[in-house]
């Protein structure tokens, strides 16, 4: 029987589903590689050097990891595969910080020609002040994380072994009735072992209950930052429902509320917003108005380069990012690595699939014809109205329907980029828009009454989309938008993931012109999510009405 | 790698020379007399013997054609002479160059005499020290598959005399498959020579001549045929069919057998300093300015290429040994891999040369994942284009079984619009005369070759096909009068030339002065000529106008049957390179190259 595994030569494995050895396999390899896609029969890991220090942070042995991929391996492993990893892995835990006296740090190393090295690397030599014997150098608290971000730029990841500050007390506790499902728990207790890290669990897991757990494990004022304002409400509806803390204990630091309490919760983009492009930041203190004893980063892989300063200075805090993914757009891997911490542990999305803990999700991508007179409009018309011609393509509105009539009984959300359109089918359907025009209250007051499953369908523009947590929705009809970015379309579809009851699936479905340069956007979009592991299937109108009405339970 | 003729043996050669010839061979083999009784036995025991007996001189001589096929003569023709008086060459060629090959049957003595006599120093250098070992099985099918595939998705540009253009060479080196766990980077020109001489010699290239309005005439070497289905075919005969295409140039037969000689596998630093020193013991100069490695990887290229060898390699992956390869395994039964709804195609066993042609028309190579292939627009058109209506679609099924419904649709609809290329078929006529003597030659000798009969007499013959009618013709005894240029080539025309060669037989005339690529030295040649030993045509004529134009560095005037008819223009020759004039055309006012057998007249200008 060959092994389950190719290794190739850029360092990306490739793991065959339908092998016998495959589950183990994957646990083997999820140790030091990470998860890019998961189709339905190979799935592709990436070793990085984030990942090989992650897999050493964790204890796993360099010759534990070749060994791991010889075993897997169907062919030889490319021998420079190999002694990239015996090299990579080999740097992490060769330099290590240490607490020292009178509030300094010190960074310790066993070979004293390494430290030599480093200590002579310009960016480094500036950050020490001093030195005790060849195997020791000396630092002030506040270097430590420019120290460790300088480091990591020379490839010498450092073990950071120096003491946290334990920050303002706090009275909290998980409320009662919150079971914590196996997983979390384990997530939780991980991280707390460690101190600071990352946690990796997939979209709809239920990220939010492990930061709860942290808070009321550590019982310290905590900072949350986010990465949108319907993500804060979220924070704010969990912390006060699901743990022992007053409402007036949290707080909500954002445009229009500037309340700094012993928990609260923020976002990215306020913590980077600039009154003048050239101007300072003047919320990034934030991490420091309050003795924090723990920072929550929500969705780490979109941590901004300003907070990454800001985060290096508050290396003696205990700091928590979750996440679905570790892999950023912008390869600033070793930065989260570095200042956040290491991953502290991942969950398989297929196993919490299985398990049921979130819902498993169908695609389905519906090619429209474009009707005579509108065909040759399109025809005529230059690329960028082109685009436009075919997205709001006037057979789609009556299709809406039609696929809302598949699945009775279930919430549904119209996702659109033009409001016209949006319009035209709400007032179809008889269901309320919502888009970057309508007011806030109003606009909440839709939300719940959606959350509530008063409104069986509700009509959203892109901008409103951006924000948007509404968890009883198991179906999304998406009938125009371009490919945003990956995260972005990760995200949208996450959040139709929460369980739901019946057979526990989502459906997203995207309305796509035949024949035109949207059905090529979608095409991008038909890529990435195959490469999610979701089913994609793709229908014709006529195909769409032979499929079987899906009855929600 | 250009053709040379095979399947002539000794006793044909014999039996066609002059008597003079064949009394020089009588002599140096000690038979009694010249006659033909005396030579056959002479010649009856085997050839090894005689190859022994032999002066080292002739031995030498053969080397030199080892290593350098086409031997043009020139500073070599003295060995080069010596050997054909031994019966050891034939020489045949055109009037400006000449091949000297040696007879098929005398080949594999020869070729054992010199590996036993440089097998002891190879060997004594000692078991050779490899990290491990590379076998690289049929990778020139492989090769070719993945060249095929390349050129059916963008055909190559060739010049005038049908060789690639320098800058066409990096691309075609960048499609080939990479080959895992070797430094392999050295051998990107050979792998491509190789794959393109099997696709050439297989039939699976044409030439195809674009022609755009407003732009020069392109001519480009496109795929043709389905490779994939030959391949597949063929799979039992592939390797030993490839193992002749890769021992065909005997200096890598020869490297070959020192390799087998020594059983275990050689070094290649040793190898290579034998291979030296035969090359300078005939007087040889190719290879010259490779260290011993090179030289070795130089003449065991092919034959790794064809799966008889591997390559051992050291730690950083760079070879440093060669030694027989074991049996090839037989093919894996079942699906190449699979199909994602993701486009990606995932190889999980290695792909045998037909799936590997498969997989390269239909999709696209992932970098640094030689497990990986993604199906893309426009790979999938490609594919639809060279297989067929539903070629496509068919193809990733052999490879990958079913399709994902997202991916089966989205190739349904890219495809929607592609039709086959039309393609623009030559015909010549060959005339009978009358329709007694076509109706013979339709039932007879050009039974299959006529595509269609015009008249009474007039049979249409397929343009490519030209080569065998004319065979077919001479073998049933008539003469065809070539009433037309042939399109020529050296990537398109066959390269069975043997009869040709023996027709020309010139051993007789061992003072015919060899001709020189040298264009002065060929003037001189042509001035010191015996009035009456050679006929010159006209296309001679011009050709002498020509190099004395270059001589005195003076215009020409020719009249040039190019792609699109018959021009006069006024050229200043600057070179002549194989069969190709390279002057400036002051009618393009541009460098220009000119075939010369398309020169159909040219007169000096006198300033």
């Amino acid at each position: 029987m060959p092994g389950p595994a190719i290794v190739q030569s850029d360092r990306t494995v490739l793991l065959e589903v339908a092998h016998p050895e495959f589950a183990a396999a994957r646990q083997a390899l999820a140790a030091f590689a990470e998860l890019e896609k998961s189709p339905e029969h190979v799935h592709t890991y990436r070793i990085t050097p984030v990942s090989l220090w992650n897999a050493a942070a964790a204890g796993t042995g360099t010759e534990a990891i070749a060994e791991t991929l010889v075993r897997l391996s169907r062919y030889e492993v490319p021998p420079a595969v190999l002694a990239d990893i015996r090299d990579l892995c080999g740097r992490y835990g060769r330099l290590r910080l240490v607490a020292g006296e009178a509030g300094l740090l010190r960074l310790v190393c066993d070979e004293p020609p390494l430290l030599a090295e480093v200590r002579r690397a310009p960016p480094v030599a500036e950050l020490l002040c001093g030195a005790a014997g060849d195997r020791e150098a000396l630092l002030v608290a506040p270097a430590r994380g420019p120290l460790k971000q300088a480091l990591i730029a020379l490839g010498w990841p450092v073990e950071d072994l120096a003491p946290y500050e334990d920050g303002a007390e706090l009275a909290v506790a998980l409320d009662d009735e919150l079971v914590l499902r196996d997983y979390q728990t384990a997530a939780a207790e991980a991280f707390a072992a460690a101190g600071a890290g990352v946690v990796v669990l997939p979209c709809g897991s239920g990220k939010t209950i492990v930061g709860l757990a942290a808070i009321a494990a550590q019982r310290a004022e905590t900072l949350i930052v986010t990465s949108n304002a319907a993500s804060v409400q979220q924070w704010r509806r969990e912390l006060t429902a699901r743990t022992t803390l007053p409402p007036e204990a949290v707080g909500e630091y954002s445009g229009q509320r500037k309340e700094l309490r012993p928990v609260t919760v923020t976002t990215y983009q306020m913590l980077t917003h600039r009154p003048r492009k050239d101007g300072g930041f003047p919320h990034l203190d934030l991490f420091e108005r309050r003795e924090w004893g723990l920072v929550i980063y929500d969705e780490v892989h979109l941590l901004p380069a300003p907070v990454f300063r800001a985060t290096a200075r508050i290396q003696a805090r205990r700091r928590l990012g979750l996440t679905a993914t570790l892999i950023r757009e912008d390869g600033a891997e070793p930065m989260v690595f570095s200042l956040v911490g290491p991953k502290r542990y991942d969950a398989a999305w297929r196993e919490l699939e299985e398990a049921g803990w979130i819902a498993g999700a169908e695609c389905a991508e519906v090619r429209v014809p474009l009707a005579a007179e509108p065909r040759m409009q399109y025809a005529l018309a230059d690329e960028r109205e082109r685009f436009r011609l075919a997205s709001t393509n006037p057979a789609k509105d009556a299709l809406v329907r039609r696929v809302l009539a598949r699945h009775p009984g279930a919430q549904a959300l119209v996702v659109g980029l033009y409001v016209g359109q949006l319009r035209r089918i709400a007032a179809a359907l008889g269901a309320p828009v919502v888009d970057g025009r309508t007011p806030r209250h109003e606009r909440e007051d839709l939300y719940d009454a959606f959350r509530a499953g008063r409104l069986p369908v509700l009509c959203v523009s892109k901008v409103a989309n951006f924000a948007l947590d509404l968890p009883s929705a198991a179906v999304a009809v998406q009938v125009s938008g371009t490919f945003g970015s990956r995260q972005e379309e990760a995200q949208r579809l996450g959040r139709l993931l929460r369980p739901k009851p019946g057979d526990n699936r989502a459906w997203f479905y995207t309305l796509v012109s035949h024949e035109t340069s949207e059905q090529d956007f979608a095409h991008r979009r038909q890529l990435f999510l195959a490469e999610q592991g979701y089913r994609y299937t793709v229908l014709t109108p006529e195909e769409l009405a032979l499929q079987p009405v899906l009855r929600a339970a | 790698m250009a053709a040379r003729p095979t399947g002539t043996t000794v006793r044909e050669l014999l039996a066609a020379a002059p008597a003079a010839h064949r009394r020089s061979v009588a002599a140096a083999l000690g038979a009694g007399d010249a006659s033909a009784a005396a030579l056959a036995r002479a010649l009856r025991d085997d050839l090894a013997d005689v190859v022994a007996a032999l002066a080292p001189q002739a031995r030498a001589a053969a080397t030199a054609l080892a290593f350098a096929s086409p031997v043009y003569a020139g500073p070599r023709a003295a060995v080069l002479v010596e050997l054909e008086r031994h019966g050891l060459a034939f020489a045949f060629g055109d009037r400006w160059s000449r091949r000297y090959v040696v007879p098929a049957d005398l080949e594999a003595p020869l070729r054992e005499v010199r590996a036993a006599a440089h097998a002891g120093p190879v060997a004594a250098a000692g078991e050779p020290a490899a990290q491990r070992w590379v076998a690289a099985p049929a990778q020139t099918a492989h090769d070719a598959a993945a060249l095929w595939a390349f050129l059916a998705q963008a055909p190559a540009r060739v010049k005038a005399d049908g060789e690639l253009y320098a800058r066409a060479w990096p691309k075609l080196i960048e499609a080939l498959p990479p080959i895992d766990g070797l430094d392999a980077a050295g051998f990107g020109a050979m792998r491509v020579e190789m794959a393109l001489e099997l696709l050439r010699t297989s039939g699976f290239l044409r030439l195809r001549v674009g022609d755009r309005p407003g732009q020069e005439a392109r001519r480009e070497l496109a795929a043709d045929g389905d490779l994939p289905g030959a391949l597949e075919r063929d799979a039992a005969t592939l390797p030993a069919r490839l193992l002749r295409e890769a021992e065909r140039p005997p200096g890598h037969a020869i490297a070959g057998a020192l390799v087998r000689a020594l059983g275990g596998g050689a070094a290649l630093g040793p190898l290579g300093a034998a291979l030296g020193r035969m090359l300078d013991e005939a007087g040889v100069h190719a290879y010259r300015s490779h260290d011993d490695v090179t030289r070795a990887l130089s003449a065991l290229g092919p034959l790794w290429l064809a799966g008889a060898l591997e390559l051992g390699a050291d730690e950083r992956g760079e070879p440093v040994a060669a030694r027989l390869a074991p049996a090839e395994t037989p093919p894996v039964e079942g699906p190449l891999g699979v199909c994602q709804s993701s486009f990606d195609v995932v190889c999980l066993r290695p792909p045998a040369p037909a799936e590997r042609a498969a997989l390269a028309l239909t999709s696209d190579p992932v970098a640094g994942q030689a497990h990986v292939f993604r199906i893309t627009r426009a790979s999938a058109r490609c594919a639809e284009r060279s297989l067929g209506a539903g070629g496509a679609r068919a193809a990733l099924e052999r490879l990958a079984g079913a399709l994902p419904q997202n991916v089966e649709r989205s190739i349904a609809d890219w495809v929607r619009d592609v039709r086959p290329p039309l393609r623009l078929r030559s015909a010549i006529f060959v005339d009978a005369g009358d329709a007694a003597s076509a109706e013979a030659l339709v039932a007879g000798p050009l039974a299959g070759l006529v595509v269609e009969r015009l008249g009474e007499s007039l049979l249409a013959v397929a343009g490519r096909g030209l080569a065998e009618v004319e065979r077919a013709l001479a073998g049933a005894g008539h003469e065809l009068e070539p009433g037309l240029d042939r399109v020529s080539g050296s990537w398109l025309e066959r390269p069975d030339v043997s009869a040709d060669a023996r027709d020309r037989w010139s051993a007789g005339q061992p003072s015919d002065p060899p001709l020189s690529r040298a264009p002065g030295k060929l003037v001189s040649t042509l001035a010191e000529r015996p009035a009456g030993a050679v006929d010159l045509t006209p296309e001679a004529d011009s050709l002498t106008v020509i190099l004395e134009a270059l001589e005195e560095e003076a215009d020409v005037e020719i009249l040039y049957a190019g792609r699109r008819g018959i021009t006069l223009r006024r050229i200043t020759p600057l070179e002549i390179d194989n069969a190709a004039l390279h002057a400036w055309c002051h009618l393009r006012d541009d460098e220009r190259s000119f075939w010369l057998g398309s020169i159909q007249g040219a007169t000096l200008i006198q300033d």
